[in-house]
């Protein structure tokens, strides 16, 4: 198995006459806590983009686990917890359950109901992050850390290689911050799930991360700007 | 006989019954989808887009519940390809074929022996359907109710978390297509029951009243369909008894239920503050 889960090559993204993403080269091996810190507009939200396969690269490659996006289809052992505020509403009348069970589409399959490995499953992911007692709750009703932390259970509940979370803490109040950093943490070494985080908060994540990048005006820095050279 | 049951001795009382009873069943199952995608007003603009679809249908003495299920679905391809062109500006791709289709519906009038038939489709005639139209309504509706089952799943993840549900295998644009063909169908059956100035109301109060008290996706369906079995029962028979229009009846039970619906939650609400 590649300890290699993501490799970035020379990707670059413009809108127009616009340089949005500029030959990031990067890459995430197993086993790592990875942070990418930037301000508002500095691309961030663009590299998840094209990271996911949501936006075609101008030029560059993105590889996941070995495999070039474009024929990538095993999206099930990559976690993705969105951008909290991207969320449709906090109205909807889902539970944590229901929340929670719809990512285990692939497992379920078409024209099928989920069975008892499933609910399994769902409870399992919401004990990774202290919220089995959520379970039949409205997620509308959770604070921005509950819910936060249940986008994380749903990513986590067909136990992936990686989990990658944009802003996970957008909305959350900072006391929640710090929990919710640490609860990464604890998935990262305790249950060896590689992460890959975008977040703006740069100071308290430099605590817990193990690697740290920087995204400005669509260019990366990182580890390797110490060493003289853009990463 | 009771003056309850006596208007169960008359024939088109017991088909709107049976009608109301299956179309309450099929309306809920998209109002949910179009209440939580915030695509109330896109409802609103297939049904009186439906409209164009009736007038049609009456001067080419074609079904016009089929020629409004074709009009709704052009406006629904409209819409979409508008909102693509210009997404900034959504409202404006409703606004506009919206009132294209009234246009065409009123320009068709000029063309009608009596324009009395599409009035009927205004605020409905369920009382007045024919056998045909209602093997119609019931075959559609219930058609309507399977496939949202059968992509239950899909329906409930895409509306939730369009992205999410993008890579978790959801085929989100097929999903996407099959709700807009079964808003498409529920309008065009709706809209010669219930009537098309009314029909988008009849979609979105059910979810409204559900939503107050549901807990879950699962239960806002099931408490939806309770309410708008209620709304056509009490609304027919009070049409029946004080000779209103049974759609816009049902729809106003519906508005003053959801008024008392929300009051109590509040009631209930400082009632448990002051416990």
């Amino acid at each position: 198995m590649s300890d290699m889960l993501l490799t970035v090559k020379d990707l670059c993204f413009h809108y127009t006459n616009v340089d949005v993403i500029h030959k990031i080269n990067f890459s995430v091996e197993r086993g790592r806590f990875v942070g990418i810190f930037g301000d508002n507009g500095a691309g961030k939200s663009t590299f998840i983009k094209l990271l996911l396969g949501q936006l075609k690269p101008c030029q560059g490659e993105v590889h996941w686990m070995g495999t070039p996006i474009g024929v990538f289809n095993d999206w099930s052992r990559i976690g993705y917890v969105p951008q909290r505020t991207i969320m449709s509403n906090e109205f909807f009348p889902a539970t944590v359950q229901e929340v929670v069970t719809a990512n285990l589409y692939r497992d379920i399959g078409m024209f099928r109901r989920p069975r008892k490995e499933h609910k399994e499953k769902v409870k399992a992911a919401l004990a990774m992050v202290e919220m089995q007692r959520f379970l039949k709750r409205q997620i509308g009703k959770l604070s921005g850390g509950q819910m936060q932390r249940i986008y994380i259970a749903r990513a986590l509940v067909n136990s992936p290689d990686i989990l990658v979370l944009d802003e996970p803490t957008s909305g959350v109040d900072q006391h929640t911050v710090d929990r919710l950093f640490k609860t990464l943490v604890h998935l990262n070494r305790a249950h060896q799930i590689t992460i890959l985080m975008i977040t703006h908060e740069i100071e308290r994540a430099k605590e817990y991360v193990t690697d740290w990048y920087t995204i400005d005006s669509g260019r990366m820095y990182g580890k390797d700007v110490s060493d003289g050279a853009d990463s | 006989m009771g003056p309850i049951l006596e208007m169960f001795q008359y024939d088109f009382m017991q088909k709107a019954f049976l009608m109301s009873v299956v179309l309450s069943m099929a309306i809920p199952c998209i109002g949910v989808i179009v209440v939580f995608k915030r695509l109330s007003m896109t409802g609103d603009a297939l049904s009186h887009s439906s409209l164009a679809g009736v007038a049609t249908g009456i001067v080419f003495s074609l079904n016009p519940i089929f020629t409004s299920m074709a009009a709704c679905l052009l406006a629904a391809l409209v819409i979409e390809l508008i909102r693509r062109r210009i997404p900034h500006h959504a409202d404006l791709a409703i606004a506009v074929v919206m009132s294209a289709n009234v246009a065409v519906a009123g320009v068709m009038t000029r063309f009608m022996k009596r324009a009395t038939n599409l009035h009927s489709f205004l605020f409905g005639s369920i009382v007045a359907v024919t056998t045909e139209e209602m093997i119609s309504v019931l075959v559609i509706s219930a058609l309507v109710i399977i496939v949202f089952f059968l992509f239950y799943k899909e329906l409930f993840y895409t509306t939730y978390d369009e992205e999410s549900a993008r890579l978790a295998g959801v085929p989100v644009n097929v999903v996407n297509i099959i709700f807009t063909f079964l808003t498409a169908l529920t309008i065009s059956v709706a809209a010669r029951t219930v009537g098309t100035l009314i029909v988008s109301s009849f979609i979105v109060v059910p979810i409204a009243c559900a939503m107050q008290f549901a807990g879950s996706f699962k239960g806002t369906i099931r408490q939806a369909v309770g309410y708008a079995v209620f709304f056509s029962m009490v609304g027919l028979t009070l049409s029946y008894h004080f000779k209103l229009v049974p759609g816009a009846t049902m729809v106003l039970v519906g508005i003053i239920t959801l008024a008392i619906v929300v009051v109590a939650k509040r009631m209930l609400h400082a009632l448990r503050r002051i416990i």
